[in-house]
């Protein structure tokens, strides 16, 4: 049963970081390779300020969100100064800075070694501890970003945000700041991001820098594009492929020692065969460009 | 004195061996338009074959031609399968750069499930070294100099010989002109996707001589190559190889000044900043393409 | 009548070629100004200048009171000048009455700081602005395609729905690159009578064509562009 909760609180994570990745890929069309940037900032902000400030979980989640909101203002200076693979490679450098500085900067992100004991999540004093706790506390984020998709889905801005991605230089001589509407989207997916960064920090007590490498941004990336980018549907189901096929793997016994590779193998394959022959994802409507 | 000597030196080599991955990886690109992230998988995949065949076999003339062929039937199916496919569906560079990350991710599972994640070491290696006063020379690095700057020497006669960068120029220029004047792109396509291959897993064999191969290698070695595809806009063998040597003297200092770990970090804030400043804003991109 | 665009003295040399000379030209608020000439006779640097794309060398554009040379694409753009490029330009995976909306200049909702502090108003505002799009569809017969993904509609279609674009927008002066190009004789028939009808409604316009003929039925005036200089100047009399 605990096994089952874990498993429902990775599915958990991993659809908030799809939801945030297709902010950007899906709705903005900017293909960015740096999502673990984000995941990471908001792990180790809030596990700094719960272990060195001995902050309360819901006063270092605001500070984590902020941060990376500032990460994202970053982020689309930089989208509004490149396009398309030169955006793809300079997303791809930040996010090996990233992992240079949380590797090297040991005094505060503990370097290699990592955070530990990042305490728990408390509501009314009701503390988060429980495998359950956790899956309905994980579940009630996932919720609120889709309640959020929900509305705004519908407004003019979403509407603003899809047309930039189809083509901004019409935005642009529609008399509308392309780079505004990549700025909101951008910040979106930080949140998204943040959120679920804050949410595995608590929920493992435990980050080290190997959780937000390049790998880690890559395979967030191959999720939304394998389930489809560009709708809500998509990043959800590419998430529920990638918790539940190891599962799938121990189902028909296959060893321990090879299932990562298996699974990694299969998820390569998966994404090279989408791209190849369903460039739009499974659910998706939108294509890269 | 001496200290700067040794890091010039050994800048110097790894430099070179560097040059071999980004010249391969900067005609792929150039040419092709792929940014082939799989390189990476490539690099890994011909040192460990090139060490599977040397373990079975004891031989290093069968261990190198067995490499070879294993990168240019695995590039070969690649380009058939997926790029040249892709290309026909007129996809963007953003959809090759995916199926690239998809076919890395393919390569080094599919090689760590059948060799192992651990490090990869030859049983037999050179070993010596030249000392003047404090400066070492080893054999292996004199050995993997020589061999490079042939492998590079001998790139650039095939080019010559071949007339083949006039022709990868053109394509590179303009594939659909080039096919109305008679050029067939796919074979030149081909040939830059073979003989990257090549020079990569050379490149791959050497380093592996001095300290061994681990399976992350390969990434890491591509991203830096990387960096020189950005600084090198067009086909040019001699600026890869300056590009590459001097980018390794600064890693190398990095490596002595700072903590090693953050030479990533630096080489890629130097990839950034040239991104940032080379590539032009949306508008003057806009003008490019509207007159196109 | 008053005048919206003022050009005085324009030049753009670059790389020793000058591919406008010392253009000059008014045009009056309300008028459908057609501009001719070979390809090379500087009509889309003209447009570009006009549009910020590109910046002079020398020489002045004023528009409406504005001298707007020094003004960004973005600010240009936003004083009411938009242009229409050969092949239309629509947010290819929206629908069409979402183009449209889309177009529109000062959607409250558009900004998020509104969206949230101001979201009934936005709201409301945003309805009144797809019922204006759907009445302008019907007004030029397009309701029907009202719901269709823009993207997957023919090329005249899509040239048509990017025209009810400028009205939607709130535009002052529209510049038109070829608007004929590609289109059927029906088609380019409508296209003339959407011309006509957005210049009853006080738009002015600025286009580029190398089907003379349709061109000059709609045309108040025709300004022949040679070498990056102006040829001639004509006022048209439509009988």
């Amino acid at each position: 049963m605990n096994y089952l909760l874990y498993i429902l609180v990775m599915l958990e994570i991993y659809t908030l970081l799809a939801l945030s990745a297709n902010q950007k890929v899906g709705m903005s069309g900017l293909l960015s390779f740096a999502q673990a940037v984000f995941y990471g900032m908001g792990a180790y902000v809030t596990a700094i300020f719960i272990t060195k400030f001995g902050f309360s979980y819901w006063l270092a989640l605001p500070v984590a969100i902020l941060t990376c909101v500032l990460v994202a203002l970053l982020f689309s200076f930089i989208a509004g100064k490149v396009r398309e693979l030169y955006f793809s490679l300079a997303t791809l450098a930040l996010q090996v800075i990233f992992f240079s500085i949380v590797f090297n900067w040991t005094s505060i992100t503990g370097g290699a070694d990592g955070i530990r004991k990042i305490s728990h999540p408390a509501i009314f004093g009701f503390e988060i501890n429980t495998p359950s706790s956790f899956a309905v506390f994980g579940g009630f984020w996932v919720l609120v970003v889709l309640l959020f998709y929900g509305w705004f889905l519908k407004t003019p801005i979403s509407r603003m945000i899809k047309a930039t991605r189809d083509d901004q230089i019409a935005v642009l001589s529609l008399g509308k700041n392309p780079n505004y509407y990549k700025r909101i989207s951008i910040i979106l997916s930080a949140i998204i991001a943040g959120i679920a960064g804050s949410l595995y920090a608590t929920y493992s007590a435990y980050i080290d820098p190997t959780s937000f490498n390049l790998d880690e941004s890559i395979l967030i990336l191959s999720i939304v594009l394998i389930g489809g980018a560009g709708r809500i549907i998509g990043p959800i189901t590419g998430a529920l492929i990638y918790i539940l096929l190891p599962k799938l793997l121990e189902f028909i016994q296959m060893p321990d020692n090879i299932a990562a590779n298996i699974r990694m193998i299969i998820f390569g394959v998966l994404l090279v065969l989408i791209v190849r022959f369903k460039p739009k994802g499974i659910f998706g409507k939108y294509l890269i460009q | 004195m001496e200290t700067a000597i040794q890091i010039l030196f050994n800048s110097f080599v790894s430099g070179l061996l560097l040059s071999l991955v980004a010249i391969g990886f900067t005609y792929i690109f150039r040419v092709t338009k792929v940014f082939h992230l799989a390189h990476g998988g490539i690099y890994i995949a011909g040192a460990f074959s090139c060490w599977w065949m040397l373990a079975k076999t004891n031989n290093w003339f069968a261990s190198i031609a067995f490499a070879i062929a294993v990168v240019s039937i695995l590039i070969y199916l690649i380009e058939k399968t997926i790029y040249l496919p892709l290309n026909k569906k007129q996809s963007n560079q953003s959809i090759s750069f995916i199926a690239s990350t998809g076919l890395y991710v393919i390569t080094i599972n599919v090689l760590a499930l059948f060799l192992g994640n651990d490090k990869k070491v030859f049983n037999s290696s050179i070993s010596g070294s030249y000392d003047y006063g404090s400066i070492i020379f080893t054999k292996v690095q004199l050995f993997q100099s020589m061999i490079a700057m042939l492998s590079i020497a001998s790139f650039s006669i095939y080019l010559k010989i071949t007339k083949s960068n006039l022709t990868l120029q053109a394509v590179s220029d303009n594939e659909t002109m080039s096919k109305v004047f008679g050029i067939n792109t796919e074979k030149a396509r081909v040939n830059v996707f073979i003989v990257g291959s090549i020079l990569a897993s050379i490149s791959a064999i050497l380093k592996m001589l001095e300290f061994g191969m681990d399976l992350q290698h390969g990434m890491s070695i591509t991203l830096t190559a990387s960096v020189v595809i950005v600084l090198v806009s067009r086909l040019d063998i001699g600026l890869c190889v300056l590009f590459s040597i001097l980018l390794t003297i600064l890693q190398s200092t990095i490596e002595l000044y700072l903590n090693p770990q953050w030479k990533e970090g630096i080489t890629f804030l130097i990839l950034l900043l040239v991104i940032l400043f080379r590539t032009e804003g949306i508008i003057s991109y806009n003008l490019r393409k509207d007159r196109l | 009548m008053s005048c919206i665009l003022n050009i005085e003295n324009l030049n753009k040399s670059f790389d020793g070629i000058t591919p406008v000379k010392d253009v000059s030209f008014k045009i009056k608020k309300q008028s459908i100004v057609l501009i001719t000439g070979e390809n090379g006779a500087g009509k889309t640097t003209v447009f570009n200048l006009i549009t910020g794309l590109e910046k002079s060398t020398k020489g002045k554009i004023i528009f409406n009171g504005n001298n707007i040379e020094t003004k960004s694409a973005l600010q240009i753009s936003q004083l009411g000048i938009i242009r229409l490029y050969q092949q239309p330009r629509l947010f290819k995976n929206l629908l069409v009455w979402e183009n449209l909306v889309s177009a529109a200049q000062n959607n409250i909702g558009n900004s998020f700081l509104n969206l949230i502090l101001k979201s009934k108003i936005a709201r409301q505002e945003d309805e009144t602005l797809k019922q204006k799009a759907i009445n302008l569809l019907t007004k030029f017969g397009l309701q029907d395609l009202s719901n269709k993904i823009a993207g997957e509609l023919s090329y005249g279609q899509q040239k048509l729905i990017s025209f009810c674009m400028i009205a939607m927008n709130g535009t002052l002066l529209a510049l038109l690159d070829e608007p004929f190009a590609g289109l059927n004789p029906q088609t380019i028939d409508r296209f003339s009578n959407m011309v006509l009808q957005m210049q009853s409604e006080g738009i002015t316009l600025l286009i580029i064509e190398h089907n003379i003929t349709k061109a000059l039925a709609i045309a108040d005036s025709h300004i022949e562009m040679k070498d990056g200089i102006i040829k001639t100047i004509n006022s048209i009399v439509n009988v």
